[in-house]
């Protein structure tokens, strides 16, 4: 038992924050569906973008921004800051490109948003 | 993002895994360190601190960072406990700065070490005339060890020809009111020989001790929660100042 505490106690807790620490990978999967799914989402608007759809696109990007919501709450123990307000501020201003009806500027947004998000925990 | 909530929890990760390091690294105290180990000891404190506060860099690397560090101390401390000759180069050596109650000023003068130095180290040591030095060494972790010339040293039992008790070592008998079984037997006592002793000072119950110890001889130490002080001596000198 002792032996225990002393060797296999910290062993264990080490490896516990190690795959805690390296768990952003894992973690900005799905867990619920479409409604955590930000590739999903990112794809929908991508679409609505390309065929000029501003009505379906500002909606996807409402389920986007909710999903993204929900995944930082999980990523945020583990990646950058600023990759997180990297994100945040794409979203903002591919809205505004989505609102002002402007195909390319929202374009180069969502490409910028993808990298950032393929980059997330890497 | 809860930056509050994200520094807290990497905060724990920090305290935890600088708690489990410092264990693994080992039990010198402070006063031992050199001083190539007490960077070293700041060094990694920095790290976790920078892990916890830190957000805009990933914890892991910081992690792998702390991980690189604890493990270079402990080659280090590996490589001067394997070679005699790396130790003193990683570690430095003892170096003496008086010799023979002549102080050694080419040696101070390498170490940077001043006679203010000297004069100061020597006075924590309780030696205020240089006359009473014989030897004076400056150890690799900056404290001076000093032998005094003979007619300096104090009077031993040896000196004397006298044969000391000896005292060995306390063993607690009970602790926060509690009385440690286990001692009793290592010690050979029993329970109603400690109840009846006890007593015999005043005390109804073990709960009204703090501590109680005894030593090789059978000697009793007891100091129970309520201190009865035939006179208190108060050092506080904030309620003079009030007072005044």
């Amino acid at each position: 038992m002792r032996r225990l505490t002393r060797f296999l106690l910290p062993l264990i807790i080490m490896v516990v924050f190690v795959l805690l620490m390296v768990s952003d990978e894992f973690v900005k999967r799905p867990f619920h569906g479409e409604l955590d799914d930000v590739s999903m989402h990112l794809l929908a608007v991508r679409q609505a973008v390309l065929s000029e759809d501003w009505k379906v696109g500002s909606a996807s990007l409402e389920n986007l921004r909710r999903a993204w919501g929900i995944v930082t709450g999980r990523v945020q123990f583990t990646v950058e800051r600023d990759e997180i307000r990297h994100i945040d501020s794409n979203i903002a201003r591919l809205s505004g490109f989505l609102d002002g009806e402007e195909q390319a500027g929202a374009l180069a947004e969502l490409a910028e948003l993808e990298e950032h998000w393929t980059q997330l925990g890497r | 993002m809860n930056e509050s909530l994200v520094t807290m929890v990497r905060g724990i990760i920090a305290f935890v895994s600088l708690l489990i390091f410092a264990r693994v690294l080992g039990k010198q105290q402070i006063a031992e360190l050199t001083f190539f180990e007490y960077v070293l000891g700041i060094t990694i404190g920095s790290i976790a601190s920078t892990m916890t506060v830190d957000l805009s860099i990933k914890i892991f690397p910081q992690f792998v960072g702390l991980l690189t560090w604890v493990g270079a101390v402990l080659v280090t401390q590996w490589i001067t406990i394997r070679w005699r000759n790396q130790s003193k180069l990683i570690n430095g050596e003892p170096t003496i700065v008086v010799m023979e109650g002549k102080i050694m000023e080419d040696a101070m003068r390498k170490l940077r070490y001043r006679l203010s130095d000297l004069t100061e180290q020597l006075r924590i040591e309780g030696v205020f005339n240089l006359d009473e030095v014989q030897y004076a060494v400056l150890e690799a972790s900056g404290q001076l060890s000093v032998l005094k010339k003979p007619q300096n040293m104090p009077v031993t039992l040896q000196d004397l020809q006298l044969i000391g008790k000896n005292r060995g070592m306390d063993v607690e008998l009970i602790y926060g009111g509690v009385i440690i079984e286990q001692n009793l037997k290592q010690t050979g006592v029993t329970r109603e020989w400690l109840i009846e002793r006890l007593s015999a000072e005043g005390f109804r119950d073990p709960s009204e001790i703090f501590i109680a110890t005894i030593d090789t001889n059978r000697k009793l130490y007891i100091d129970g929660y309520q201190d009865k002080l035939v006179s208190k001596v108060d050092v506080d000198d904030e309620k003079e100042e009030s007072d005044a």
